[in-house]
This record gives structure tokens, sequence and C-alpha cells, in this order.
């Protein structure tokens, strides 16, 4: 019989303190298990909640309102400054407008009568978030060159039915002829009743040359995004409101941030607890075989024989109990981490989920455990194992044995 | 030959200091049957500790075949166990839970023998010693402590020793079944070649070995030829006995 094959049977030289061992340990692996699993799961959800919010930030001059003519303004000039600042990859600048419905400046049909016609300048036409939308496609003609000056314009597929225009037709607005370039959808009844002009042809024609009423910027990613909308703000001054969806985001992932770290410090916690009770049980055993310990050295075994056969009982209990907390802790998994996320979620996440339909179903993380988290586990029963069998290595290395054969 | 000079072994004991073994020495040769008798707490189990190399004395040498194993490292100390010392305790000492083949295996595992060879040498050696077939596989605490004790003389034959030294290897024994164990130790310290010294207060033990060395507050007082040791004791308690 091989050292490790009386280091397995040692382990279970006495049937019940071993299931008991076994039955404890699975216990305080299957708790760390499940909050490896719960603290991942809630990892992922946190990453791909952030990940969906995007890494916007919105420019806009305090205290604007919708319809005002006396509105604050930033300036084309400053937001190509904030271009070149670190991480923001692109900065869409808007300038939005009305146009009065018929007329002889403006013969647009709105889509409801007396409405006005909305417009917006940008220099980023096919952007949706211009035009109030989430999603934009072209369905006829080519999108507009935004940093140009031209009198083209985008109209909504709905508006050039109601106007009778196609592709090549011109309309009045600002008393100038436009032509249209193009013909797109959005996914909102607003985004559909807007036409795009580019930034400048708006300014020259609405006589506001330089100004910008909104910007969106985008930063190169969700990691640089703290930074950049400091760096923003910095360089914007208290004129503008400079946000982020992020800051909503982080009000709403609170709870679920209070779940992970809860399950991080169990999982500490519990994987503590499995090695002192391996340290416990093998120091335990390594007093009360003493006198074997002794037998066995006087027989001709080495002190490493000896270590390397308990440090096997230890590592068979520990791979016992790992089994059974492993398997537990597998199917617990689900239902702990789901009671946890309920218990921490609250009505800030709801609230901001209608805020912003990126944080719906926060509360709705599924647990399950992954091949890598079952070898992550595997791996900390093994390094609880020769934690845990570390003490009793040493005792046994300190015992001479002709001490060990005197002793009762 | 084994060749004991001036050793000493004292101990350490809440600040006053203990003597167990007191500048002792003594010779046993190739093929003896040697008892080392003496009252409890005489000494005689240190001084097998210290030839068993289980301690090492505070003074003094011991040669074995020339070698003084009290300079020897404990690497070397535990080759010296397993290839040459084979020991038999009077408590048996069998490991609970390995079967009496599996235990007589064990010290031939440390050495490196191959496990076909173990299996075969360990019930050549269990059938030497008596032992049944169908008890060399159940548990010691099933066996009687007559039984155990011939798994342990096994055991310690296992890697064919030099010397076995036997701690009261009949102290926990009946009259009958210590006879039997007496007579199992001499033939085969007999018909091995083998060097036998064995700790007892049994008389009739120290009546079949070739010489009798007796110790009284650990120092040698006396040795003898074959037979029971005197009753009286040395007058200095000191010397070199052969």
């Amino acid at each position: 019989m091989s050292v490790l094959g009386r280091g397995v049977r040692n382990a279970f030289r006495s049937p019940v303190r071993a299931v008991a061992v076994i039955v404890i340990l699975g216990l305080t692996i299957g708790l760390s298990f499940v909050m490896l699993i719960g603290r991942q799961s809630v990892q992922d959800k946190v990453g791909t909640t952030l990940a969906s919010i995007g890494t916007a930030i919105t420019i806009t001059p305090v205290g604007y309102a919708a319809g005002s003519t006396a509105n604050p303004h930033l300036t084309s000039a400053e937001l190509s400054k904030v271009a070149q600042l670190p991480y923001v990859v692109s900065v869409d600048d808007a300038l939005p407008g009305s146009l009065p419905s018929g007329g002889a400046d403006s013969a647009l049909l709105p889509g409801s009568p007396g409405a006005p016609v909305s417009i917006v300048g940008t220099n980023e036409p096919a952007d949706p978030p211009n035009v109030g939308a989430s999603a934009l496609a072209i369905t006829s003609g080519h999108a507009i060159d935004g940093t140009g000056d031209a009198d083209d314009a985008m109209v909504s597929t709905a508006m050039a039915r109601r106007n009778h225009l196609k592709v090549g037709s011109t309309f009045r607005a600002y008393g100038a002829v436009l032509t249209v370039a193009a013909i797109f959808d959005s996914d909102t009844a607003n985004g559909n009743d807007t036409v795009i002009v580019p930034l400048a042809t708006e300014q020259r024609l609405s006589g506001r040359v330089g100004q910008v009423i909104s910007a969106v910027v985008t930063v190169d990613s969700l990691t640089h995004l703290s930074a950049a909308l400091e760096a923003i703000t910095m360089f914007i001054g208290p004129g503008a409101d400079v946000t982020s969806d992020i800051a909503q985001a982080g009000q709403a992932l609170a709870p679920l941030q209070s779940v992970e770290s809860l399950s991080l410090y169990s999982l500490v916690g519990a994987a503590v607890t499995a090695a002192v009770i391996i340290l416990l049980v093998m120091v335990m055993t390594v007093r009360e075989r003493k006198r074997e310990v002794g037998t066995v050295k006087a027989i001709g075994s080495s002190t490493a024989g000896i270590v390397f056969q308990f440090m096997a009982e230890a590592l068979t209990f520990a791979v016992a109990g790992g089994a059974v907390g492993l398997i537990a802790g597998a199917l617990a998994a689900s239902a702990i981490t789901s009671s946890l996320v309920s218990g921490h979620d609250g009505s800030q996440a709801i609230t901001a989920a209608v805020q912003n339909p990126a944080l719906a179903n926060l509360s709705q993380v599924h647990a399950a455990a992954t091949a890598s988290e079952v070898l992550f586990g595997l791996a900390g029963i093994v390094v609880i194992a020769g934690f845990g069998s570390a003490a009793a290595s040493y005792l046994i290395s300190r015992i001479q044995p002709a001490e060990a054969l005197r002793s009762e | 030959m084994l060749e004991v000079r001036g050793v000493t072994k004292s101990f350490g004991t809440g600040g006053t200091t203990v003597t167990a073994v007191d500048n002792l020495s003594m010779t046993v040769h190739d093929g003896e049957f040697a008892a080392i008798v003496g009252r409890s707490g005489s000494g005689k189990s240190t001084l097998m500790n210290l030839l068993g190399a289980l301690e090492q004395p505070t003074r003094g040498m011991i040669f074995v075949d020339g070698q003084d194993i009290t300079v020897l490292g404990q690497g070397e100390l535990v080759l010296y166990r397993r290839r040459f010392i084979g020991f038999v305790f009077q408590s048996y000492n069998l490991i609970p839970n390995l079967s009496p083949i599996e235990n007589v295996m064990l010290p031939m595992e440390f050495m490196g023998v191959a496990k076909s060879e173990r299996r075969q040498r360990a019930r050549a050696l269990l059938d030497q010693v008596e032992l049944t077939d169908d008890k060399q596989h159940r548990k010691p605490g099933k066996l009687s402590g007559g039984e155990q004790q011939r798994v342990a003389i096994a055991r310690a034959l296992a890697n064919k020793p030099r010397l076995i030294l036997a701690d009261e290897p009949v102290g926990n024994l009946d009259t009958q079944t210590s006879a039997t164990i007496i007579e199992l130790l001499r033939s085969l310290a007999q018909s091995a070649g083998t060097t036998v010294i064995a700790v007892t207060h049994d008389l009739s033990l120290a009546g079949q070995a070739d010489k009798v060395f007796r110790l009284q507050d650990g120092r040698l007082t006396d040795a003898n030829g074959p037979g029971p040791a005197p009753s009286a004791a040395g007058a200095d308690g000191r010397g070199s006995c052969s």
C-alpha cells in the first residue's frame, strides 16, 4: 500500500468522525462555492449592464429648455477642443430648432396639424440620439455630410410621404431651398418628425453661427468614462451640465455591488473556516496518533513519508468535503444568489430602470457554476488541504521517535 | 558487533536533570541473544532507545559494526533504523487499520522492496511465526495479544535486520504465550544469525539469554552468561561488561 493509499485509508479509520468532518467541510466549502458563483454572476451582471449603458457623455448648457428663445449655448469652437481631450473618440454636436409649418419660408406639413416641424443640425447625421431615437436607418439616398455646409436634408419616410418628397426633391426652410439627400426611418414618432441637416447649414440658416445646444461625447472605453467625464467638466466649466448614464447606473448598481462585496467576504470567511477545520482535525489526529508516528519512524519511515501520509489524509477530507460542497453549492447557488440580490435590490434599481432601459431586470441574476469556477473551487480545496495539513506536518517533524513511543 | 562506550543519557525536567543511563558500556556479539533486566525506571527502555537510534545519548558512543551511530545525521539514522534494526514493543504497536500482512509489509515499503516481493515475504514471515492464513488479513484488534506479538516479531524481521531490539516483548502476555514468544525470538535469532537484545523483567526470558545485563539506576551492575541473572546488584554500578 502506498503512502497515498494509507493516507486515504486513515481518513476513514473512524467512519463516524470521517463523515462528520466531511459534512462540516462540505457545508463550508459549499458556502464558499455558492459565494464564488454568486459573486461571479453579480460581476457578470454589473459588467453587462455597464457595457449596455455605453460610453457616452452628454453636454448641455445649464438652464437649457426646449423651445426657449433665450437659451444659453455651447460653441463649436469649445467642442472642437473637447474632441482633443484624452479618451475622447468623437463629439457629436447638435443644434436643434423648429420650422413653422406652412407659410412662405417653410412649407413642410407636420405630423399633427399646427405643430412645428423639428429640425436639427448635426455633424453626425446618422446618429439616432440627434432625433431622440435609439435607432435610425436610411431607406433611400445617401447620408448627408454633417461636417459640410450644403443645403441638403434628410427626412423621414412618413414626412416624405406626407409632403410627397423623394430623394432629389426640394422643399423650403428658413426661406432657403433644401434638397432631400436621404430618407430615413427612426424608432420614435418625434424622430420621424424631424428634419436633419448639416450643423453648419442649420447654424447659418437659423442665424446661430457657431452655436451648439447639445453634444454627445463618445469615450474610448467604459474604464475611462469617469476620467473623461471629469476632464470635460473641468474644461467646460460651470456653464454646462456634463452627465453620463454611468452616474445613474452607479446608483442603480450599488445594491448589486454590495452583494458582490458580501459574497467576497463570505467566500473568504467560508474558505478560511474550511481550512481551520482541516487544520484542527489534523492537529488532533496527529496528537492522537503520536505513538503511531513514533512506531512508524522506529520501523524505518522518514519524516517526509509520514508528512505525505498526513497530507494525503487531509487531502482526502478536503476532496470528499469539496465534492459534497461543490454539488450542494451548484444546486443551491441560484436560489441563494437570487435571495441575496432581491434582498438588496430595493427601489433604487426599479427607479433607475424606469429612467434607463439598460438598467431593467437588475435583480434577475442567473447564477450557475461554470467550468472555470469549478476548477477554481477545486484549486481552493487543494490550497485549503495544504494549509490545513501544514500544522500537522510541522508537529510531525518535531516528534522524536522515542518521545512519541513514551506517550500514551 | 554492538559496542556501547561510556554512554550517558540525561533528561531535563522542570529545572532538574535526571540521568536515565549513566556512563554505561557493554558489548554484544553477532548472533547473541542478550537480555537486559532491571526494575522499572532503571533505564532499560532508554538504553533500548539509544541502541535503536530513537534518541541520541548525552555522552558516549555506540558502535554498530564499527560505525559510531551517535554521529549520524537524521537521514542516516532513518537508514540505520530501516536497514539494521527490528523493533518489538511491549504493546506490539501494530498499525491498527492495517492487517497483519500489511503491517509486516510496511518496513519493506520504506526499504523500497517491490510490492509483490513484499507480499510474498510478509506471508512467509507470518507463516514462520505461525500466524494462520485466515488471521493474516484480520485487523490487529481482532487478534490475541500473543498473535499480535507474533505479527510484531514478523514485522521486526521484515528487512532482515542485524539487530532486533525487543522492549518487554512478553510483558503483556500470559506465561504460556510468553514462553512461545521467547522461544520464537530465540530460534529466529539462531536460525538467521540475528542479534537479539530484549529488555525484560521476566526471569524465564532472561534465563534463556546467552548474556544478561542488569541495570540499576541507569548503571550496569552485572553481566552473566546463560541462566537467570543473580538478584544481587554489583557494588559500584559502573563498569564495562561484555
